[in-house]
């Protein structure tokens, strides 16, 4: 009867022992797991963080481009004779005073082959053949926008030489 | 039978001839070029309204005011004149336009006032035989001259300005440049007043 207490008791204490080992050895796999999501969790916000900074940098970086463009873009604009000469008229055209007025056409003379480069006026087109108003010089059409005070003619063409000074002057009014 | 025939030539050749002279003489433009030549010569009176006030303003300095009169003086055709009234005379009288613009820039006045408005066509230009177009456009013109001393004038004139329009061609760059000239005639006083 003795034999099979003890073994009895035996036996419960093997399932005591195995259910305390079976318990901490769970309780460490769970700390493996957790510990295991937590490095995958790093390691994810870290690649996002970092796929955050390149396209912050792209987009910073494209920006600087699209920027460079447009300034490129209007130096461009301002730098053809069309542009500066529009430029100028509208200058002496809205100037306040002589002193002023006289300084942008001087300016506007540099462009020139000529103070007297001649200036034609469209005043009507029709089926190919242009209508002119009298031609006019460059110097007088100049002191014509300064005492007027009005422009009301769009730059049509512009005629250069080799040395890029403007030899003959086409307007059309508007 | 050969002189009929001979004579019969001549006689084509002749009708062919005042044919082509007389197209030529009614050729008509259109309507869209006719309004841009319209607008192009009522544009010239409004210069001229500018170039006045520019004269006549004693802020304009003797230099500025030479050099516009000259550009004015080129609107008219030569030996126009300009005709002036006052509320204190019956009396009209005319000067050529330079003398007009040196009488205007020396009046007697500390400040001169010019300004023309209501500036249209009374009579639409007009193709005459020589080819020329002539017109009549009228303005309203507000004069007012202020001195220091007290001394104040104003008036209100209606002047008919008659126009020339006429094709003509130039050399620009070794090509022939067809334009319309447009010239300015005789102002005439028709109504001065306060």
């Amino acid at each position: 009867m003795l034999p099979i207490r003890n073994s009895s008791l035996l036996i419960m204490l093997v399932v005591v022992l195995i259910g305390a080992f079976g318990c901490k050895s769970k309780k460490k796999a769970m700390e493996a797991a957790a510990a295991e999501k937590a490095r995958v969790e790093r390691e994810s916000a870290e690649q996002k963080r970092q796929a955050e900074a390149l396209a912050k940098r792209e987009a910073e970086d494209k920006a600087r481009w699209e920027e460079a463009q447009r300034a490129k873009e209007n130096e461009n604009k301002i730098s053809t004779p069309k542009a500066r000469l529009g430029q100028y008229f509208d200058a002496v055209t809205g100037s306040g005073n002589v002193a002023s007025a006289n300084s942008s056409i001087n300016e506007a003379l540099s462009m020139f082959a000529s103070p007297n480069t001649p200036v034609l006026i469209v005043i009507s087109e029709e089926g190919g053949m242009k209508d002119y108003d009298k031609p006019t010089t460059i110097k007088d059409y100049l002191n014509y926008l300064k005492d007027q005070k009005k422009n009301m003619n769009s730059i049509s063409n512009i005629v250069s030489d080799s040395n890029g000074k403007i030899t003959e002057l086409e307007l059309r009014k508007n | 039978m050969m002189n009929i025939l001979s004579k019969l030539n001549l006689l084509l050749i002749f009708c062919l001839a005042l044919t082509i002279t007389l197209s030529a003489q009614t050729a008509e433009i259109s309507p869209k070029r006719k309004q841009a030549i319209d607008s192009l010569a009522l544009e010239k009176v409004r210069d001229l309204s500018k170039y006045i006030s520019i004269i006549g303003n004693k802020k304009t300095a003797f230099s500025e005011a030479t050099r516009v009169m000259d550009r004015a003086e080129e609107l008219f055709s030569p030996g126009s004149e300009m005709g002036v009234s006052s509320l204190t005379s019956k009396e009209v009288n005319y000067y050529k336009v330079r003398k007009y613009f040196e009488r205007l820039m020396a009046l007697n006045y500390d400040r001169v006032n010019i300004k023309w408005y209501d500036i249209h066509y009374i009579s639409d230009l007009e193709r005459q035989p020589d080819g020329k177009y002539v017109g009549v456009v009228t303005v309203y013109q507000r004069f007012e001259g202020e001195s220091d001393d007290g001394l104040k004038y104003k008036d209100t004139t209606k002047k008919d300005i008659t126009i020339y329009v006429e094709r003509k061609k130039t050399q620009i760059q070794g090509r022939t440049i067809e334009f319309w000239d447009v010239l300015l005639g005789d102002i005439r006083v028709t109504e001065t007043s306060k």
